[in-house]
């Protein structure tokens, strides 16, 4: 069953570019036709149009909230805010830029916000417990541990300033470039490169206090590493 | 190869899993449900009426009208208290869903049902007071004035203005009638029962059947009572009164649906627990507590051999920075010599570092054995 079939009305559509086919541009950036149809529908209210907005950007959502937030038990809940936030928005969307790097900056705002707030509150962190190298119970898998090299990370991510750390996951994790980044945060480049900086020499010396990530600096790498 | 460059190269092949890290698996459907209701609850339908629509609801005015002034004209046979004792049928209703936190009562209007699907919804009214559904329940208002609320599932904490008159705030769930008489309350509608806590004043629990016979709970108390009200238990804190009130009002209830969360009475002198708590840690620190306040309300309890008690409390606990327990708040409190026992033997427990600042709200249920016969 569709739940959302794009209107036949051409007159619906905003400005419609000729010699485009296929794509139709709000203001400045072309947009495919069917993801511009929708937007525009969104923009009246259309709860299915939005539904439909919703099913095609979750995942890739998702993927930014669990890269900046880490492990964490919000998840579903800032998922849920962000697309609470874009059907806020949505009106105020500009097309200055393209839907998908407007909703990724919305996304990185709404886990901003969160962790912001979250620092107000007294949490239980859950802590690592055991040194793994006294650990008793049966080896792990890969996947436990590699799970726990992940949890870890992001452990010594949070002792990083929120400001080092947001351009850090954004650039190294989302890979964007310093300039986008300098869009997103609201500061220069240049500062955005500084942040990095530290970010990663602060990073590196932390890193040997992880007790699951300290065998990382270690001297015995693989020779397929060495040649990186 | 310098140390900073192998550190580097540790970053960068964690920050190379963390990019092919997926997400964990996300419960899309329930998602979806909760953020196109919250959209809803932003935006309330305010349709647009019909012509015809306002010709209806014009009549409805002229009938409601006809109504009132019957009514004020000599309808003094209707007795006041017992239109507020009616209970009100949930299937006559069919109103808006409201999923927000804060909702003034004026916007509201019979059979308005309320879902807590995404947050606490608290209700203002200026007269009766505040309620609040707590996140994950239903409720439904059936009536406005006396305000009758249908609680389908989850928790209701009432604060009402003290003074009003009797039943001027009445809680249904299941079969079971909560009604007010000036006072804080919580109700929780479980399965098999329905919880009440009495923080302020008095609430009267009955049946919505024929032969309603009250529990009265005066606060600070407790009580647990089937789905019907045909049966119940009452806790309050003067240990002489639970053994009144478990004679006197408690009838059988089947074990299971009370026994939530018993721990074995254990010999302990004293309670020891590991230096650092995790969050999953916290579960056998409540339960150490429980333990503690078991012994504690057994040696001070004039038991009468008999009677198996279960005392049912409200804790909150505060951690100090070091993890150490600094203040522990029972409502209602326990006896001041079960009190200090406690105080004196919690003394050891430490939540860790972990927990630092904390502060941690448990329901405890309190088991305390008939003593042993002396050998």
């Amino acid at each position: 069953m569709r739940l959302f079939s794009v209107p036949n009305e051409p007159h619906r559509l905003p400005h419609p570019v000729p010699g485009a086919a296929g794509s139709v541009t709000l203001r400045g950036v072309a947009e495919p036709l069917e993801l511009a149809a929708l937007i525009d529908c969104c923009r009246t209210g259309d709860k299915q149009a939005f539904r439909a907005l919703f099913i095609q950007h979750r995942d890739h959502v998702a993927r930014v909230v669990y890269r900046m937030l880490g492990p964490s038990a919000d998840l579903e809940d800032l998922i849920q805010e962000v697309f609470v936030q874009v059907f806020r928005s949505l009106k105020d969307f500009k097309a200055e830029s393209k839907f998908s790097t407007w909703l990724h900056r919305v996304t990185v705002n709404v886990v901003l916000m969160h962790r912001r707030h979250a620092k107000s509150r007294p949490v239980f962190d859950v802590l690592p417990l055991l040194d793994p190298a006294d650990n008793q119970r049966p080896k792990a898998d890969e996947e436990f541990a590699r799970q726990e090299r992940i949890a870890a990370f992001y452990r010594l991510l949070n002792r990083l300033s929120e400001k080092k750390r947001t351009v850090f996951i954004l650039h190294e994790i989302e890979g964007l470039s310093p300039t986008e980044i300098a869009n997103t945060v609201n500061a220069p480049a240049l500062t955005v490169r500084t942040r990095l900086f530290y970010a990663r020499r602060e990073l590196a010396l932390l890193l040997k206090e992880e007790p699951y990530l300290a065998h990382l600096t270690a001297q015995q790498l693989d020779p397929a590493e060495e040649r990186l | 190869m310098t140390d900073s460059s192998l550190e580097l190269r540790g970053v960068r092949k964690v920050v190379e899993e963390v990019k092919a890290a997926e997400p964990p698996p996300i419960r899309w459907a329930a998602l979806e449900c909760e953020l196109f209701a919250e959209l809803e609850g932003q935006i309330p339908a305010d349709p647009v009426r019909s012509p015809k629509r306002r010709q209806a609801a014009l009549l409805w005015a002229f009938a409601a009208a006809a109504i009132v002034g019957l009514g004020l004209a000599g309808q003094s046979a209707l007795k006041r208290a017992d239109n507020l004792a009616a209970p009100v049928e949930s299937s006559s209703v069919n109103g808006r869903t409201w999923t927000k936190s804060h909702v003034n009562s004026t916007e509201t209007r019979v059979g308005d049902h309320f879902v807590a699907s995404h947050s606490d919804i608290t209700i203002q009214d200026a007269r009766l007071g505040t309620w609040t559904l707590f996140l994950g329940g239903e409720a439904t208002l059936l009536n406005q004035a006396p305000l009758v609320l249908q609680l389908a599932q989850g928790e209701l904490r009432a604060e009402i203005t003290p003074g009003l008159q009797p039943d001027s705030f009445v809680v249904q769930a299941a079969q079971t009638r909560v009604a007010v008489k000036g006072t804080i309350f919580r109700v929780h509608r479980q399965p098999d029962r329905v919880h009440v806590d009495v923080e302020r004043g008095t609430v009267s629990v009955s049946s919505l059947g024929a032969g309603r016979q009250a529990f009265e709970l005066r606060a600070p108390a407790s009580g647990d009572f089937a789905l019907d009200a045909s049966t119940g238990r009452v806790w309050e804190p003067n240990p002489t009164e639970w053994v009144n009130n478990a004679r006197a009002k408690t009838a059988p209830m089947p074990a299971p649906a009370l026994a939530t969360r018993r721990v074995a009475r254990a010999n302990l002198a004293r309670e020891t627990l590991p230096t650092t708590l995790s969050l999953d840690q916290v579960g056998a620190g409540v339960d150490s507590l429980i333990r503690i306040a078991s012994t504690c309300l057994s040696e001070t309890v004039a038991s009468n051999g008999q009677l198996s008690l279960t005392f049912v409390t409200q804790a909150r606990l505060s951690v100090s920075a070091e993890g150490e327990l600094s203040e522990l708040e029972l409502t209602p409190p326990l006896l001041p010599k079960a009190s200090e026992c406690l105080r004196q033997r919690t003394r050891s427990l430490n939540f860790g570092s972990s927990q630092k600042g904390a502060e941690l709200f448990r329901r405890l249920e309190i088991e305390v054995s008939p003593r042993e016969p002396a050998h």
